[in-house]
C-alpha cells in the first residue's frame, strides 16, 4: 500500500483530469482571440466599405454632373418651348376661308350677277343684281351647301326695270377641302 | 464568508496573467471591435444612401436621350419655321415680295401701304398692319392664294373682290402681317417670300357683272330705243342715250354697252356679260 504525502495540489493529475488553470486559460485565449478575429474581420469590412462609398461618390458625382446636363437641357428646352408658342402664335391661321372664296361664285345660274364680295374673320358680304329671283334662291341653296348660314339681307326691285339687287350674308363658310362632316 | 476567505486565498501573483488575459479580451472587445462594428454600420447606412441616391440620379440621366430628341426636334422644328417668318427689319423684303410675286402672276398691284410696327412693350410679337390693291385677271385669287402660302405669318383681315370689267378684277386685302420682335437685324433667318406654287384658283368671270351703277345707265330713262328700221340687209335701232341719238347696227359700241341683238321691237344690248333688253317705247 502506498501512501501519497504530497499536497493535494502537487500531487500528478489523474490522465482524465484537467487542471482548471488550464481551462480558464484557454477560455481566456479563445475570447480574446474571438475578439481580435471579429475586430479584424470588422477592420476588413470597414475598408471594402470605404472603397465602394469612394466609387459610389465618385459614381454619384459623375451622375450628378449627367443630372446637371438634364437640367441644362430642360432650361434649353423651356427657352425652346417659349420660342415655339411665340411662333405658333405668329402662325395661327384663322382666315383659311378667305381660300375658298372662288367656289361660292362659281354658280351658273341664268341672269344673275355678282358686283363683289367683302369677306372678313366673321362672315362674308356679297352684293349683286338679276333679272329673275328664282336664280337668286337657287343661288341660296348653293351657298347654303357650302357654309353654315345665308341670310338674304336686301331684295330690291329696281323700279322701271325687271332688275332686283340682293346682297346676302354668309357665315360659317368651309375651307378649302373641308367636307361637310368636318 | 467561507467563499470569499477561499477566494481570497486563491487570489495570488499566480492569478494575474489569467487577468492580464481576460482584460486584453474585454479591451479588444470594447476598444476595436465594438468601434469598429460600429462604424460599419454607420458605413453601410451611407452606401445603402449613395445607392438610392445613385438610383434617383440613374432615372434622372436616363432622361438625356429623350430629352436631346426632343430638343433636336424642337430646334428642327423651329429653324423651318423661323425661315418663314419676318422680323420687323424684314419689311423691305416682304414688300419687295409681294411686288415680285405680283409680276409672277401677271397681276397689277395699285397700291401696298403700310403703318408702323405695333408690338407691346418687351413683346417677341408685333403687327405691320398692310393694305394692298391688286387687279388682274380670273387668277387674281391664286396672288392671294400665293401670298398666302409664302407668308404664313400674314393674317387676313379683310378682303374685297370687285368685277372692274373686260375680264378684270380687283382685289383689295387687308392684312397683319406678324413679325417677330428682334433686338439686331442680323438675327433674322427669315428667307423672303418666294413663290410657292399652290394650286391655281379661278374666279368665273361669267358669274360677275359690273356695278350695278354701271349697268343702271343702260335702264329706265337713260337709253332709250326710239325705232327700228328694216333693211334688206339689217336691221338698224335708232337709240338715245343721255338726250344723244345714236343709229345702232348688231356689234355696234354705246359707251360700254355692245349692240348684241335687235329684234322687230327691241335692242339687246350686252354691257359686259349682263344682257339689257330694250323695247320701242321703254
Amino acid at each position: 500500500m502506498k501512501i501519497n504525502l504530497l499536497p493535494k495540489e502537487e500531487r500528478p493529475l489523474k490522465q482524465s483530469a484537467v487542471r482548471p488553470e488550464f481551462i480558464i486559460v484557454l477560455l481566456g485565449l479563445l475570447l480574446l482571440g474571438a475578439a481580435l478575429y471579429g475586430a479584424w474581420q470588422e477592420s476588413l469590412r470597414m475598408e471594402t466599405l470605404t472603397t465602394s462609398i469612394h466609387t459610389a461618390s465618385l459614381r454619384e458625382k459623375h451622375l450628378q454632373a449627367e443630372a446637371a446636363r438634364v437640367s441644362h437641357i430642360r432650361q434649353e428646352l423651356a427657352v425652346l418651348e417659349a420660342r415655339e408658342a411665340v411662333y405658333r402664335d405668329l402662325l395661327t391661321q384663322e382666315d383659311e376661308s378667305a381660300l375658298a372664296l372662288a367656289p361660292l361664285v362659281e354658280h351658273s345660274f341664268p341672269n344673275l350677277w355678282i358686283e363683289g364680295l367683302r369677306w372678313d374673320v366673321s362672315k362674308i358680304e356679297l352684293g349683286g343684281y338679276t333679272t329673275d329671283m328664282t336664280s337668286v334662291s337657287r343661288y341660296l341653296n348653293y351657298l347654303n351647301e357650302r357654309s353654315e348660314e345665308v341670310n338674304l339681307r336686301q331684295s330690291q326691285l329696281i323700279e322701271g326695270t325687271n332688275f332686283i339687287v340682293f346682297r346676302l350674308e354668309v357665315e360659317g363658310v368651309r375651307a378649302h377641302g373641308q367636307s361637310e362632316l368636318d | 464568508m467561507a467563499n470569499l476567505s477561499s477566494i481570497r486565498e486563491r487570489l495570488s501573483w499566480k492569478m494575474l496573467p489569467f487577468v492580464v488575459l481576460y482584460l486584453a479580451a474585454a479591451l479588444v472587445f470594447a476598444l476595436w471591435y465594438l468601434p469598429a462594428r460600429t462604424r460599419v454600420r454607420d458605413l453601410e447606412g451611407q452606401l445603402e444612401q449613395l445607392a438610392s441616391s445613385e438610383q434617383m440620379l440613374m432615372r434622372v440621366v436616363e432622361q438625356i436621350p429623350q430629352l436631346e430628341a426632343r430638343k433636336r426636334q424642337f430646334e428642327d422644328d423651329l429653324q423651318t419655321a423661323a425661315v418663314t417668318i419676318p422680323s420687323q427689319y424684314d419689311l423691305p423684303g416682304v414688300l419687295e415680295g409681294l411686288r415680285q410675286l405680283s409680276e409672277q402672276h401677271a397681276v397689277t398691284l395699285i397700291a401696298l401701304e403700310h403703318v408702323p410696327v405695333q408690338a407691346e412693350k418687351g413683346s417677341a410679337k408685333g403687327i405691320i398692319p398692310l393694305t394692298m390693291v391688286v387687279q388682274g385677271n380670273e387668277k387674281v385669287l391664286s396672288y392671294l392664294s400665293d401670298v398666302r402660302a409664302s407668308l404664313p405669318s400674314l393674317r387676313l383681315t379683310q378682303v374685297g373682290l370687285g368685277y372692274a370689267g373686260g375680264n378684270i378684277f380687283q382685289l383689295e386685302l387687308e392684312a397683319d402681317l406678324r413679325v417677330l420682335m428682334l433686338d439686331h437685324d442680323t438675327s433674322t433667318r427669315f428667307e423672303g417670300v418666294t413663290l410657292t406654287g399652290s394650286d391655281a384658283v379661278d374666279v368665273p368671270v361669267q358669274a360677275f357683272g359690273l356695278p350695278f351703277e354701271l349697268i343702271a345707265q343702260y335702264l329706265g330713262k337713260h337709253v332709250q330705243v326710239l325705232g327700228i328700221v328694216n333693211s334688206a340687209s339689217q336691221r338698224s335701232a335708232l337709240v338715245s342715250k343721255d338726250k344723244q341719238q345714236h343709229w345702232l347696227r348688231v356689234g355696234d359700241r354705246l359707251g360700254e354697252a355692245v349692240v348684241k341683238d335687235i329684234t322687230a321691237n327691241a335692242v339687246v344690248l350686252d354691257v359686259d356679260g349682263v344682257d339689257i333688253r330694250l323695247t320701242i317705247g321703254g
